[in-house]
């Protein structure tokens, strides 16, 4: 008797079970987000991706709409994508950025390009990921100037027409609750795909092109030391680009901080100074990818020159002295003595790192 | 290895052996799991760990401090890197036990550590050690960049984890980075570089130093030297002629005389605590 109520017991007890479990089936949607692999274009070193924001592809094509998204500025006015414009390799090409209300920056907007090889972000280097370089344009007075509490409101609650933003954050991420981590994480996934690596000097480097005399005679002069070896010992006559610049990764910078001699003083913008407190860090800002640097005018940290000409003849003069000047700037000896014809020659090698599949790529447009 | 010790029971049990009259199998299961777990990775290695102090003349020395040197010169270094390889402790009986380690030491602002690895096989046998020894560069088989374009950015030889230590021209790497500043003339201002960035294998050097007492590592320990670097010894050497002045150094890379000479200072200029 006790063995046939047991048995009654466990049987109901499996039926009732399993039409739960089944409900539970039917009311939950069910996430899989398709693993996104970035391939590492040959000579390149590995891209180090963060444990806690694996690539999807469902992240990447979310990271690009919201990168080209209007409303994550107050006024809906400009997106990331406004100050970051494909021509110019993502960059501005004005001296200043206008964020909302027309009001202007002060820096110039960097080249967005192989980040995900980058250590630290910002001329100044203050963000050391990705993901908080992301955070901070969004609610900078003088650019988006707005809280992530609003925008992640926004996306929560509006109607985008098509896009179903709670959708596509369940997508990418399993919940449809939005969170601004959340957003930023999908940017930078968006970002680290934005590689460039099909200039004509990767052809070169991969054996499947020339590069001609001149951009040739440009490179050797690129990784030469500078200087008259008469009055800059250890000189060869090169154009010591190398030093910041380097070639080593591919990516064309140190990841450092370096003060090229631009002013005397730094009241205007300290630089990496208010980042560490270190008072030599005075007056350095982070060295730029050279990556389609022919198409990112204008240049420096504040865009003060508007030509290639203009920075080759700034370091050919051997810049401005100060406390915290770079030593590799021929500042006590007269400059780098560069002729006419090399200086051809670097922005000839300069021109060649120009890769117009990265800057038209449709994957990276405006998907609005 | 848990499997192997699943298996091991399974079969014990099953066969309901007594195991008074398995001792040969037991054996074997020993030796076997002994021979496995040497195959291993080694989870408990010996470590040495060397922490450099920077300093000028016995005084602590911080990058960005001004300090005088041999000819009067106001001098500020700025920039002070190396690559320290192959940290190797001599056993009492004369052998040298190498962890074949690379570090790069960055004195941000005044000190810097390198680590060396040893395995629980190298200090299976002769643990006790009198001497430390360690090379000053890139050994040459490592020292190529193209080799090392997939080690992972926190790797002190991967390309994108190097700032500022290669030497794209001959796609290697600096073996030391010293750059800085001085004044050529009494109370003028600093502003004259020196830069210092030896390379190749000519310029790769090794330093040995004596131990007071002997020590013993075993696996699973570590072990800290204090080790004293006076960077005013790597521009004033043991007799004038060794001296560098500075004011003409402009950038010492390559085998260049004055790049010569301040290696061979530099690896003079390190001592125990």
């Amino acid at each position: 008797m006790i063995h046939k109520t047991v048995s009654r017991y466990l049987i109901t007890s499996a039926f009732v079970f399993s039409a739960i479990a089944s409900g539970c089936d039917c009311g939950e949607k069910t996430w899989e987000a398709t693993a996104y692999t970035i391939e590492i274009p040959p000579f390149f070193p590995p891209m180090d991706i963060p444990a806690d924001n694996p690539m999807t592809e469902e992240g990447i094509q979310l990271g690009r709409l919201l990168f080209w998204e209007p409303s994550l500025s107050l006024d809906r006015s400009i997106s990331c994508g406004s100050c970051h414009a494909p021509s110019s390799s993502f960059s501005d090409p004005n001296q200043f950025s206008s964020g909302v209300n027309g009001t202007l920056g002060d820096r110039n907007a960097s080249v967005i390009c192989n980040l995900g090889w980058s250590s630290s972000f910002f001329w100044d280097g203050r963000a050391l990921t990705l993901e908080d370089q992301i955070r901070d344009p969004v609610e900078h007075p003088l650019e988006m100037n707005v809280s992530w509490e609003v925008v992640v409101e926004r996306l929560m609650t509006e109607d985008f027409g098509e896009l179903d933003y709670p959708q596509l954050f369940f997508n990418a991420f399993g919940s449809d609750i939005i969170t601004e981590d959340l957003a930023v994480k999908a940017i930078a996934q968006f970002i680290r795909t934005m590689i460039s690596a099909d200039s004509k000097f990767d052809k070169w480097r991969r054996g499947e092109t020339n590069l001609t005399d001149k951009e040739y005679l440009g490179y050797q002069l690129f990784l030469k030391e500078g200087g008259d070896p008469e009055v800059n010992p250890g000189g060869e006559f090169g154009a010591d680009c190398f030093h910041c610049h380097g070639e080593a990764g591919l990516q064309f910078s140190d990841y450092s901080f370096h003060n090229n001699g631009l002013d005397s003083s730094f009241e205007n913008d300290p630089g990496r100074v208010n980042v560490t407190g270190f008072v030599l860090d005075s007056g350095l800002f982070k060295t730029p990818t050279l990556r389609n640097v022919a198409v990112s005018a204008p240049y420096m940290h504040d865009g003060r020159f508007t030509s290639l000409e203009d920075v080759i003849e700034h370091y050919n003069s051997g810049g401005v002295s100060s406390s915290t000047i770079d030593p590799f700037m021929k500042y006590t000896t007269g400059g780098l003595a560069l002729a006419p014809q090399q200086k051809e020659a670097i922005i000839a090698f300069l021109h060649a790192l120009t890769d117009t599949t990265f800057i038209q790529n449709p994957n990276f447009l405006d998907p609005h | 290895m848990q499997h192997f010790t699943k298996f091991v029971v399974i079969v014990i049990r099953t066969r309901k052996v007594k195991m008074k009259n398995n001792v040969l199998l037991v054996s074997l299961t020993a030796i076997t799991m002994i021979f496995i777990s040497s195959c291993n990775p080694d989870e408990n290695p010996g470590i040495v760990v060397l922490n450099t102090e920077l300093s000028w003349s016995g005084e602590t020395l911080s990058i960005g401090d001004t300090v005088t040197d041999h000819m009067g010169h106001d001098v500020r270094p700025e920039k002070l890197s190396c690559y320290i390889s192959n940290i190797s402790l001599r056993n009492l009986s004369g052998e040298w036990i190498n962890s074949a380690s690379i570090s790069r030491l960055d004195f941000i602002p005044s000190s810097a550590s390198a680590i060396g690895v040893f395995s629980t096989k190298m200090l299976r046998v002769n643990n006790a050690f009198d001497a430390l020894r360690f090379d000053v560069g890139v050994p040459s088989e490592m020292n190529s960049m193209s080799l090392n374009t997939s080690l992972p950015s926190d790797d002190p030889l991967s390309v994108s984890g190097t700032v500022g230590m290669t030497w794209d021209m001959m796609g290697s790497y600096f073996f030391v980075k010293c750059e800085g500043k001085l004044a050529e003339s009494e109370g003028g201002v600093i502003q004259t570089p020196y830069i210092f960035h030896p390379a190749s294998n000519a310029l790769y050097r090794t330093i040995t130093l004596d131990l007071d007492e002997s020590i013993v590592l075993n696996q699973d320990e570590t072990i800290e030297f204090m080790l004293d670097l006076d960077l005013r010894k790597a521009f004033e050497g043991p007799s004038i002629e060794d001296n560098l002045d500075l004011s003409e150094v402009g950038h010492s890379m390559g085998p260049v005389p004055n790049a010569i000479q301040f290696v061979d200072n530099f690896s003079a200029s390190w001592t125990l605590k």
